[in-house]
């Protein structure tokens, strides 16, 4: 590819990125310029990710006093973010994606422990209108039909500082109890083999 | 007289050079706040005169050659400028239409932008250097070395008790603009230092002056670290401490058109817009999440401040019930004497006699205790004396 084409090549992916976020593309994508790479589990797709420079993040906009991109109920949704990592991240001395699928009855029961009192009907609405948002954007990969959850292609870009502060929340919160999932995919590893593994993060950069 | 009139003169001489330069400062002034064209107005002027020559110019000739400004606006400042003598006719007769420029004029207008672009730094450099040359003079007096230190010590007053105006009064956005002007240069005290130990070693006695100067510089230093002191606080985590102002970027997005905002965001990827979740915004949330868990359930304390006198009510009346129980045992009333020759002695008597009145009065209890007219008496007994009276239940 001739370097102007080359440019234009980057630029589309950068254009398709900043408008939509992170992005599930064909893992015979070519690698683009400033964008990350992770693959799925089964290695049938890959995600892109924009890596920002260190210090380039959301905490700018803070410094800066400009206001972040608002979000409804930002504590709600930011608890079950919260609860879906502990479920969902196992190998707490790995980096945090791809992770675990897990279940809503897990997210469930994590929350009523964090609230230190019986699952209440109410819990749900909250819980799901918090796994939508954040379905929407990419933090979560949520599939309502089965009632299953992952952790979206965004925490690809948690670098080691945010995941020790991840680890002191999941030490906070309740262990989630074993994830019963359904056994209409059975291919769904809730254990992801080694070689998935070494697979994604060969694909990483 | 003569001696009288050569004196006049020369502080005649003097005077209007005074008035030449502070024209300019006057200007230089008002220009700085109101319209800083009129300063280009003065500059134009000054640089039609340079250019005329030993022949002076006519206004005419000066509105000509400054084109480029509207013909009142020449024409008015051609005036001010003449009132201060920064102009002044060639030859000082009536009908004299030819002017000349000072050269004091302008080179005070040069200064003067220099000093507003650089903070005049560079300038109380030299003007430090060369109070250093005057006082090792060996021709230097002693009046001219505590002259020399009076006017750095107004100099480094002025200067410290700006910055540390600025610091306490204005917006870190003001103080960052200005402050990169007066502050940080710790040469500047060093060489103010030098000046201060020439005179301090030459002439001793100046030292009251002396330690005014090193006060004065001290303030000064003092200015500058409050000023960086603050400046590093509100940099943030960056410590970027030549970041924009956030109003800047704002001015700039503004008024900026499609072709420049472009060039700018060229090469620069962003994220699309979305909400961000940092670990220390969930471990908050969990926290406070947390809290309101707790609160909503029921508070132990009031509980079990309720619970405690309860019980202790409830243990006694049970006491007094399993004993009017016992002293009943099973029967619908019992006599009182019967009761108290059961007891054996009057110790014993006494205590459950006690316990059966504490039984009678009880609200919660149903038994009663009535005593009647007569009196058993009988020497062998261990209470020989014992009033008649029954106890018994009563129904509610």
């Amino acid at each position: 590819m001739s370097p102007v084409e080359n440019a234009a090549y980057t630029a589309l992916w950068w254009a398709k990125v900043q408008s939509a976020g992170p992005l599930q593309v064909s893992p015979d994508t070519p690698p683009v310029a400033g964008l990350a790479r992770a693959a799925e589990p089964d290695g049938a797709s890959l995600w892109i990710v924009p890596t920002l420079p260190d210090g380039a993040g959301h905490a700018v906009l803070e410094e800066l006093g400009a206001p972040p991109v608002a979000v409804e109920q930002p504590n709600e949704t930011a608890r079950v973010l919260a609860i879906c990592v502990t479920c969902c991240w196992i190998e707490r001395d790995g980096p945090a994606w791809p992770g675990v699928t897990g279940t809503l009855a897990q997210v469930k029961a994590v929350y009523a422990g964090m609230r230190g009192r019986p699952e209440q009907s109410s819990d749900l609405t909250l819980i799901i209108g918090s796994l939508r948002r954040l379905h929407a954007t990419q933090w979560l990969l949520w599939d309502e039909k089965a009632g299953e959850v992952r952790l979206g292609p965004r925490v690809i870009t948690w670098g080691p500082t945010q995941l020790a502060g991840l680890r002191e929340i999941c030490r906070i919160l309740p262990d989630p109890p074993t994830a019963v999932l359904t056994p209409r995919s059975p291919e769904t590893p809730a254990d992801p083999l080694p070689a998935d593994v070494s697979a994604a993060g060969g694909d990483d950069g | 007289m003569d001696a009288t009139l050569l004196d006049a003169e020369a502080e005649a001489a003097v005077l209007r050079v005074y008035r030449q330069i502070f024209a300019v400062l006057a200007r230089e002034a008002g220009a700085m706040i109101v319209d800083p064209e009129l300063l280009d107005v003065d500059q134009a002027i000054l640089d039609a005169f340079a250019e005329a020559g030993s022949e002076g110019l006519t206004v005419e000739q000066a509105t000509l050659a400054c084109r480029a400004f509207p013909h009142d606006v020449i024409v008015r400042r051609f005036e001010v400028l003449r009132q201060y003598g920064a102009i002044t006719k060639l030859v000082d007769r009536p009908n004299e239409l030819r002017h000349r420029a000072a050269f004091a004029p302008y080179v005070m207008l040069m200064f003067l932008r220099r000093m507003s672009v650089q903070g005049g730094q560079a300038e109380l450099h030299q003007l430090l250097t060369l109070e250093a040359h005057s006082v090792s003079d060996s021709r230097a007096t002693e009046a001219e070395g505590q002259a020399s230190i009076q006017r750095l010590t107004k100099v480094f007053r002025l200067l410290g008790n700006e910055l540390a105006i600025l610091v306490s009064t204005s917006t870190s956005a003001q103080l960052r603009e200005n402050a990169q002007l007066a502050w940080g240069n710790e040469r500047l005290i060093e060489q103010a230092e030098k000046v201060h130990r020439i005179v301090l070693e030459r002439w001793p006695s100046l030292h009251q002056v002396c330690t005014q100067l090193r006060m004065a510089l001290a303030a000064y230093a003092d200015a500058v670290q409050l000023a960086a002191g603050r400046l590093v606080e509100r940099a943030g985590t960056t410590r970027a401490l030549g970041l924009l102002p956030i109003e800047s970027w704002l001015t700039f997005t503004r008024g900026s058109d499609v072709e420049a905002l472009a060039s700018v965001l060229d090469g620069l990827l962003f994220d699309a817009a979305a909400p961000d979740f940092s670990p220390e915004t969930m471990l908050e949330a969990v926290e406070t999440g947390r809290r309101t868990g707790t609160a909503r359930m029921a508070p132990p304390r009031p509980s079990g401040e309720a619970s405690v006198p309860e019980s202790a009510a409830a243990t006694d009346r049970e006491d007094l019930r399993a004993e009017a129980e016992r002293v009943l045992a099973g029967r619908e009333s019992v006599s009182i004497v019967e009761v108290v020759d059961d007891a054996g002695d009057w110790i014993t008597a006494r205590r459950i006699l006690a316990e059966l009145t504490a039984a009678h009065l009880h609200d919660e209890l149903d038994y009663e205790l009535v005593w009647s007219d007569g009196m058993r008496i009988d020497s062998s007994s261990g209470t020989p004396w014992a009033t008649e009276g029954t106890f018994r239940r009563v129904s509610r």
